[in-house]
């Protein structure tokens, strides 16, 4: 039974319990239910319809931005996560999700504006944060960061959010040129921040910064946070309980690596030693992913050998190893891995120009490989990235 | 098996009486018959007369295709029952509908509550401008026009 826990049992027939009561409408049945019944009716509804309900009135606006909406969709979406592709050509962009189970169901899409030009991070708990460029800019002066923006997206509903631009980071009295935006998820106090650092490569230079800044959404501003250890990201994050896991370089010139932490509660970043003769190469290629419950380090690979370096403890610096060979499906692709599903299986994705679309669920008790298509996916749709345990919510973003 | 019936009595001192069945497909009534509230009369003290008539309207339908096909419904049934549920919907007002909302909330009956939950999303809010959502629902607009202005403002959409 679908239902999020009820605070009090409603007693009465029709009756007045709203703050606004004394102006109340007598006719505005609606609003003199009990607040948790509003919810079951908003919940009702398609999606995309919900978040524009903020203008019905203020107390509908609180309810369409309050953790008990999006709960009772999170509680109701994370038993069925979804495999979510960021959309990319030079006519449409925007999001296309699916079962990730089971792709053939609960094909969803929405499109946003072609201009400007969208790069995603890794989504969390229904949102994704990412960067917006001009296009003409882009191809002018490669994204110089004066016009490089953070946006927050809702690919649920498309609503997306640009931030407003913070202050400037400095390495070693130097500016970089663009920016690394990573989202987490609070739990305890039911926040979303963007951790945003400088982007290691600057024609082909890696800056490394010990100044960093967040940005809350709900508190407007930009906050400076300070790491002792200067690094800048290497990899893709996770986020993980209130933890945003990222791997990093610390050096500038021999792209030295590390796992960082950043504690979204008590703002800290920790640092935790990757296993010895373990380096992060290439930008991005390697990346980190959900193992069961716990956070894994991964290469892409052309052979089809894996090695998933499962974090034991990040404190002691403790590493697991499991080598996957992935049983090659389609010629010799850099396949990336993606992480476990439910069913236990792990998931690989082709590079982004895979057409048609296909992602392959590898059993690791039969040592099996399953190619799946993505039918919905064609030509026309270049799938830029796909991302694991996406969850529908109807949350609208404010900064 | 022997039929008892059951004694519903409304806020307004209606007396309903209906078979166990019936009164069983809330979730509620059978705490009130442990607690042994009363011996043969359940007192509804949050349920007026003509809307216990209607949730009873609605138990004796649902509880007579439950019990008719052992209690796998054919599919025609339940393609009957749908007709019939929103045929139910449909002849009633909004004071009628929110009270029976709340009806089915306090009695938890769990398919009578998402009934009535999705025919308000469906025939009230779905598909219709915030205007025309306020207006349905009679709600009072307490943004100023700035206000709203400003709030639509800051946020971009890409899709509707």
């Amino acid at each position: 039974m679908r239902r999020f826990k009820r605070k009090k049992k409603t007693i009465g027939i029709i009756r007045d319990d709203s703050e606004t009561g004394d102006e109340l409408n007598k006719n505005d049945y609606i609003s003199s239910l009990p607040l948790d019944l509003i919810i079951e009716i908003i919940a009702k509804l398609p999606l995309k319809s919900i978040p524009e309900l903020v203008f019905v009135s203020k107390r509908w606006s609180a309810i369409v931005r309050g953790k008990d909406l999006t709960d009772s969709f999170i509680s109701r979406s994370s038993s069925r996560p979804s495999l979510l592709l960021t959309l990319g050509n030079h006519f449409i962009r925007g999001f296309h999700w699916c079962s990730q189970e089971d792709p053939s169901c609960g094909n969803r899409r929405t499109l946003i504006p072609r201009d400007p030009m969208f790069y995603f991070f890794t989504p969390v708990r229904g949102l994704i944060c990412g960067e917006a460029r001009s296009d003409d800019l882009w191809i002018l002066d490669l994204a110089r960061y004066d016009y490089v923006s953070p946006v927050v997206c809702n690919p649920s509903t498309g609503q997306f959010l640009t931030l407003p631009r913070g202050p400037r980071l400095r390495t070693n009295g130097r500016c970089p040129d663009t920016l690394t935006s990573f989202l987490g998820y609070d739990p305890v106090n039911d926040v979303y921040t963007v951790l945003c650092m400088t982007t290691p490569y600057d024609y082909g230079q890696v800056f490394v910064s010990q100044e960093h800044q967040v940005f809350t959404l709900g508190r407007k501003t930009w906050r400076r946070v300070r790491c002792k250890q200067p690094h800048c990201p290497a990899t893709d994050s996770l986020c993980r309980d209130g933890v945003i896991y990222y791997g990093a370089w610390y050096d500038s010139h021999e792209e030295r690596s590390l796992l960082m932490s950043f504690d979204l509660r008590s703002q800290d970043f920790g640092v935790t030693e990757l296993p010895p003769g373990v380096n992060i190469l290439h930008f991005r290629h390697t990346a980190l992913v959900k193992y069961h419950e716990t956070v894994a380090l991964v290469d892409r690979s052309r052979t089809g050998d894996f090695d998933l370096w499962v974090l034991k403890d990040a404190k002691k610096h403790k590493w697991s190893k499991i080598s996957v060979l992935l049983p090659l499906v389609e010629g010799n692709d850099a396949f990336k891995c993606k992480g476990t599903i439910s069913t236990g299986e792990l998931i690989f994705a082709p590079p982004w120009n895979a057409m048609p679309y296909f992602i392959l669920y590898y059993d690791p008790k039969e040592k099996s490989v399953r190619r799946v298509d993505i039918k919905a996916i064609r030509t026309l749709f270049g799938p830029t990235e796909c991302h694991l345990d996406h969850v529908e919510i109807p949350l609208f973003i404010s900064r | 098996m022997s039929k008892k019936n059951i004694v519903l009595k409304s806020s307004n001192g209606i007396i309903f009486e209906v078979e166990e069945a019936v009164a069983l497909q809330s979730e509620t009534i059978p705490y009130m018959i442990e607690d042994d509230c009363a011996n043969d009369t359940i007192p509804l003290a949050n349920v007026t007369g003509d809307i216990l008539a209607l949730v009873i309207e609605y138990c004796k339908k649902h509880v007579v295709v439950a019990d008719g096909d052992g209690g796998g419904s054919s599919s025609s049934s339940q393609e009957d029952l749908k007709n019939w549920d929103a045929q139910f919907m449909n002849d009633l007002d909004q004071s009628k509908i929110f009270n029976l909302l709340l009806a089915a909330d306090f009695l938890n009956i769990k398919t009578l509550f998402d009934l009535t939950c999705q025919f308000v999303a469906d025939t009230m809010i779905k598909g219709k401008s915030v205007e025309e959502v306020r207006r349905t629902l009679n709600i009072e607009k307490d943004y100023t026009s700035e206000e709203e202005a400003k709030a639509r403002q800051e946020n971009e959409w890409a899709f509707k």
